[in-house]
């Protein structure tokens, strides 16, 4: 086999280096590709129901579904994950820790002025932990849940779902995996 | 529409293990590419007959030849340096232009996939161009995760090409598979 490949490269004798069968970056970017394909089949019965919600709420919905409340990098990524499954046109572009969305920033920055959200911060790298403040507002979050489509819940509900067992670095190792394109501003990947 | 470019050993290692034909079932397309570079690179007759066949059947394309050499020669260029134990008074750029091919090939038809094997091409299409890729391995445990195979076949696959490919980590498959 070594000579067909040999042969394949003009006569000149490369050695392919070992493929690691449990590196599962492949099968990441597989995965993540059918799970869009299969979610991007919305009607449009469902788009008219969540056209009129803000980035702020679709925060909200995130972080009820996080009540322990989500890292910094952790709620970009399910975010960033909403938006690809969804096909919710939010504007992300790579950043050194991969996709980072300027109205995101500002959703959050909007909700922690208002008091909607609460931060702690951490003595780690992802430094904040955003949390729904009062029963009030969680209360209202429960309500723009109501009026997602059930499409839209299951997309939630599985992201939330698959990320929460997941590290920082294994967050960080999915969303490169899956979309290379928002790793190429990226320190590690 | 799916689009699934192919680079040379991808189509030598499942032509050796009869599992070409995986390729459209498990993207769900009707037909996949190659580009003409790769074609060109193809000499084994086993490998080649079951390539024209492909082409025969209409389920594989080959691409026009790339036309901007210096991009394509910039690219497989920056594969043969990805390898940091390369040696750079012996690399030869010109052993990449297939999938350095295949990378300018994807960025032009905006493929969802790659099919690449060499560890600097994969890592080159990723990080520097933002491509997907999937290494020849990948097809297989994908066919058996979609039911296209079933895992006594895929064993089958792994140990036919084990004797002729390096893999780490086959372990865990060969229990996996065993048991199906």
């Amino acid at each position: 086999m070594a000579d067909l490949l040999a042969q394949a490269t003009g006569g000149v004798r490369r050695q392919l280096e070992p493929i690691d069968l449990l590196d599962d970056t492949s099968d990441i970017a597989f995965e993540e590709w059918e799970k869009k394909k299969h979610y991007r089949e919305l009607t449009q019965q469902d788009i008219d129901k969540i056209i009129e919600l803000a980035v702020e709420d679709w925060i909200k919905i995130i972080l009820l579904k996080n009540e322990k409340g989500i890292a910094t990098t952790k709620l970009f990524k399910e975010l960033f994950l909403f938006c690809q499954r969804t096909g919710l046109r939010w504007d992300w572009s790579p950043y050194d820790r991969g996709p980072y969305s300027k109205e995101v920033q500002e959703g959050l920055d909007k909700l922690e002025s208002d008091k909607t959200i609460s931060t702690a911060t951490k003595l780690s790298r992802d430094k904040r932990i955003y949390k729904l403040r009062e029963m009030k507002i969680k209360t209202d979050a429960e309500e723009l849940w109501k009026i997602l489509p059930n499409s839209f819940k299951e997309v939630v509900t599985n992201i939330v779902e698959e990320f929460s067992t997941k590290t920082h670095e294994e967050v960080i190792h999915y969303v490169y995996s899956a979309y290379p394109e928002f790793a190429i501003a990226a320190k590690t990947s | 529409m799916t689009i699934v470019i192919s680079n040379t050993s991808p189509l030598i290692f499942l032509a050796a293990a009869s599992a070409l034909d995986l390729v459209p079932q498990v993207f769900d397309v009707p037909k996949f590419y190659i580009t003409k570079e790769v074609r060109d690179e193809i000499r084994d007759k086993d490998t080649s007959s079951q390539v024209e066949k492909l082409i025969a059947d209409g389920k594989l394309e080959i691409l026009p030849e790339a036309k901007d050499k210096n991009l394509l020669n910039s690219i497989a260029n920056e594969i043969a340096l990805s390898n940091p134990k390369q040696d750079p008074k012996t690399w030869v750029a010109a052993q990449h232009i297939g999938e350095a091919s295949v990378i300018l090939a994807g960025k032009e038809k905006g493929a969802d996939f790659l099919l690449m094997d060499d560890k600097g091409g994969r890592h080159v299409a990723r990080t520097g161009h933002g491509l997907k890729c999937l290494d020849h391995f990948t097809v297989i445990k994908q066919a058996v995760n979609k039911s296209i195979i079933n895992k006594a076949d895929a064993l089958k696959c792994l140990t036919i090409l084990k004797t002729r490919y390096k893999y780490e980590n086959t372990d865990y498959y060969e229990k996996e598979w065993s048991n199906g």
